[in-house]
């Protein structure tokens, strides 16, 4: 890695804030195989904040609930505690799951999109695919994650050089342009952050889940197939939609065929457009979440 | 300028608005199908995800526009609303269609944008029409135009210079 590029970057992930005590605690605890939803109750409940959002969510029209959620038990209930984490990320003051990924020419809202697309794809395979051998929960939230690599390296990449940019595969370019690609770059703040290894290890290798440690290979894979559906589902980050190829070993560990696939794409697509309409509204209307959280 | 009606996935629409333009976003395996009427002036565009509609019979009912096979009958329908009931012979009829991007998978089953445009393809003959214009395939996604004004469909692609069909 060229010098100056890896200097900027941990450079970028000192000014980055830690995630807070209670989206560390969250994610520690779906990591967590017989974690109980009162775990993850008890600490949304000492989040006045988060309670707040996870309560607006459950009640947007998105949903359509005939009686109003009115405790934090009832809401995480309905809602899972993977989304519940899910929106605890997406508030963090660090914009790190939906900061606007310019140097990938990519929309303002397309980085979030592509986190929830791929969460929700990555839940549904680890349900249907995975033999039981990846928990839901976990998926979903390494869905979340996964590209949090991308906005280290969106600010330096050289937009102006992509109108001469051949059909090559995106992650070698990455590394052509900037020494480093976006799945190391974000392990390097997984890392900092101290998250669970199987988060650290699945950021590392979404592209290339051949080299996951052999208890995550299972989640790498579904990680990886789940990004490249939500690129392939319109929910892409820009410049390298669809320029990342399939590591085709993952018939060994994902049973899917043909039919499967495209029933799991429609519902997939049904279910992210009623999780992103309930989100954007409940964020929407919270424009000082986080610079509330700033004070 | 016109109105412009912007699609989602699973989408579809027409327009016999002067000047009106019909856009979808950010195809990657999906398929925007375009259909325009020479006669009435009417352009119509479906975000196609899916081949078959066999894999949710219930679903497609109420969103045709998903799936290849259901997408086109619920495109000449939604001409004849946009016309007032007129939809010319199929000789009268253009079709475009771009998108169905595709990521390299040897065991073929994550390519679903070859088997969205080959199943178009297939509906679209039992109707006695062919694409005129054919965008498909490659590994970029594309964003979509049809201009009602002069049937001209603008695609984009992030790091590429636009061009049309």
């Amino acid at each position: 890695m060229s010098q100056d590029n890896y200097k900027k970057i941990e450079k970028q992930i000192d000014t980055i804030p830690p995630l807070s005590p209670v989206t560390s605690q969250l994610l520690a605890i779906i990591s967590e195989p017989n974690h109980s939803l009162q775990d993850v109750v008890t600490v949304v409940e000492t989040d006045a904040i988060l309670t707040s959002i996870v309560l607006k969510t459950v009640n947007s029209a998105a949903y359509g609930l005939k009686d109003t959620v009115e405790t934090a038990v009832d809401a995480i209930r309905f809602l899972g505690d993977s989304m519940v984490a899910g929106l605890a990320i997406k508030r963090e003051k660090s914009g790190i799951s939906d900061a606007p990924l310019t140097g990938y020419l990519a929309d303002a809202d397309a980085s979030w999109a592509h986190s929830l697309k791929t969460a929700i794809a990555a839940r549904y395979f680890a349900k249907r695919f995975s033999n039981g051998k990846v928990r839901e929960g976990v998926a979903y939230t390494a869905g979340i994650l996964h590209d949090i690599g991308k906005s280290l390296l969106s600010s330096l990449l050289p937009a102006e050089s992509f109108q001469s940019i051949n059909d090559s595969e995106f992650l070698e370019l990455e590394e052509q342009l900037l020494g480093i690609n976006h799945a190391e770059a974000g392990f390097m703040l997984a890392y900092k952050w101290s998250l669970p290894k199987a988060m650290c290890e699945v950021i590392r290798w979404h592209h290339e889940p051949s080299k996951a440690a052999e208890e995550f290979k299972t989640l790498a894979y579904i990680i990886h197939l789940a990004d490249i559906t939500a690129m392939m589902s319109g929910s892409g980050t820009g410049i390298d939609t669809m320029r990342h190829s399939i590591d085709s070993e993952y018939k060994k560990f994902i049973t899917v065929d043909e039919r499967g696939l495209e029933l799991a794409f429609f519902e997939i697509q049904l279910e992210y457009n009623q999780t992103f309409k309930a989100i954007q509204a409940c964020f929407d209307s919270s424009k000082s979440v986080k610079s509330e959280e700033v004070k | 300028m016109g109105k412009s009606i912007i699609l989602g996935v699973g989408d579809f629409g027409a327009t016999a608005e002067t000047n009106g333009i019909l856009k979808t976003y950010a195809l990657g395996s999906c398929v925007a199908v375009m259909i325009l009427d020479k006669k009435t002036r009417c352009v119509s565009m479906a975000h196609v995800a899916l081949p078959e509609s066999s894999i949710s019979p219930s679903k497609a009912m109420s969103l045709p526009g998903y799936f290849a096979d259901t997408a086109i009958p619920a495109l000449f329908e939604a001409m004849k609303r946009a016309t007032g009931g007129v939809l010319s012979p199929a000789n009268d009829l253009i079709v475009k269609m771009c998108g169905g991007a595709n990521v390299s998978d040897t065991n073929n089953t994550f390519n679903i944008g070859k088997r969205n445009a080959l199943a178009l393809k297939k509906t679209l003959w039992k109707y006695g029409l062919a694409p005129r214009a054919d965008d498909t395939g490659g590994n970029f996604s594309r964003t979509v135009a049809l201009y009602q004004a002069t049937g001209i469909v603008e695609i984009s692609s992030p790091g590429k210079e636009n061009w049309k069909i």
